[in-house]
């Protein structure tokens, strides 16, 4: 049975490896929004997204963190 | 620093510089209801969940896990809200006073650009189906152009009379600038009716009137007098099959040429009937 220590390394890098997953998805995002869009909605759009995603990001690696020292 | 986000004018890729942009037209928000309303949905989920399995997690202290899930599947709902209303954002028709441009985003890397010159546009019309569209405004402007199966359709757009109007106003503006057109065309192509007229006419000649007989009598002069039935080509080719534009032309061209033989049958050639071999007796 693989130590605790080792599954909490695995896990931390599982969630690092997911969390460049989702900000490459939201570089296109942002990316096709500010290239194609046309007028200002489309930068009104890509501004709340970008907030969104860094306090959902910041809120979820603090619960990740959480779990990681808590079990 | 924040000043793209204030009110900018339309440009676009390829706009050009004495072009300007008279509508800019999205979708109707009610293409957006059904997408939004599920994810609306699937993100009451966990709560769901917590009230279903809350004494199970609770007992087990499984709560730091729960929540860190939780905001894990709220940043993926996010991250698909924000895909919809991008493709929702990048699907767009753009009316300028030159041309309608189309651009359709299916996917980040799927995208196609379609344009049509306002002097094509030869009729506007626009539909309105059902119960919802009539209610809220909102329904397809299809744009019929010169071209056998060419037709533009602007689908869900909202007050879609409206467009319509200002299409075909731009249109009169078009007309009243550069003269009128014909069969989808303004006096920029150059078209020429009466020249056309006539190529017409002389194609359709040339492709009915048939080769020359040769078992014509009229090739068969006992007296080998060249010159004097020139108009052979003319006199053996029948009229059958042809308009009346051509069968005109044709008789014009015939007497036109029985006149020259009547004046060199005076002068020079005499005619079949009242020829005379000269120095023989009467």
């Amino acid at each position: 049975m693989p130590a605790l220590t080792d599954i909490k390394t695995y896990a931390t890098f599982i969630y690092a490896f997911l969390m460049l997953v989702y900000w490459s998805g939201t570089f296109v995002i942002l990316y096709h929004l500010i290239r194609f869009g046309i007028g200002n909605q489309p930068k009104k759009i890509a501004v709340v997204f970008l907030s969104g995603s860094l306090i959902l990001s910041i809120i979820t690696t603090l619960f990740f963190a959480q779990v990681i020292f808590t079990q | 620093m924040f000043n793209f986000l204030k009110n900018t004018s339309y440009t676009f890729e390829g706009k050009k510089d004495e072009e300007s942009v008279v509508l800019f037209l999205h979708r109707h928000w009610y293409v957006l209801t059904g997408k939004i309303t599920t994810i609306l949905i699937m993100s009451l989920v966990p709560i769901l969940l917590l009230i279903v399995f809350g004494q199970l997690i609770l007992s087990n202290n499984l709560i730091p896990l729960f929540t860190f899930l939780w905001a894990s599947y709220i940043m993926a709902l996010w991250y698909y809200l924000f895909y919809v209303l991008t493709m929702y954002t990048l699907d767009y028709w753009i009316v300028t006073n030159e041309r309608i441009v189309n651009n359709i985003q299916r996917g980040f890397f799927n995208r196609s650009i379609a344009e049509l010159s306002i002097h094509m546009i030869q009729d506007v019309s626009v539909k309105l189906v059902g119960m919802i569209p009539t209610m809220l405004n909102f329904g397809s402007v299809e744009v019929q152009t010169a071209a056998e199966e060419g037709h533009f359709k602007l689908q869900d757009v909202p007050k879609p009379q409206s467009v319509k109007d200002k299409v075909m106003e731009i249109i009169e503006e078009t007309e009243s600038e550069l003269g009128p057109r014909m069969h989808g065309m303004t006096q920029r192509h150059h078209f020429h009716p009466d020249k056309y007229v006539i190529q017409r006419i002389s194609e359709e000649t040339k492709n009915k009137l048939p080769e020359t007989d040769t078992t014509s009598d009229v090739e068969m002069g006992e007296n080998n007098n060249e010159g004097f039935f020139d108009n052979k080509s003319i006199d053996t080719v029948s009229d059958e099959g042809l308009d009346k534009e051509t069968q005109l032309k044709r008789q014009i061209e015939w007497q036109e040429q029985n006149r020259i033989n009547e004046d060199n049958t005076g002068n020079n050639a005499p005619s079949k009937s009242n020829f005379v071999p000269p120095n023989l007796p009467l």
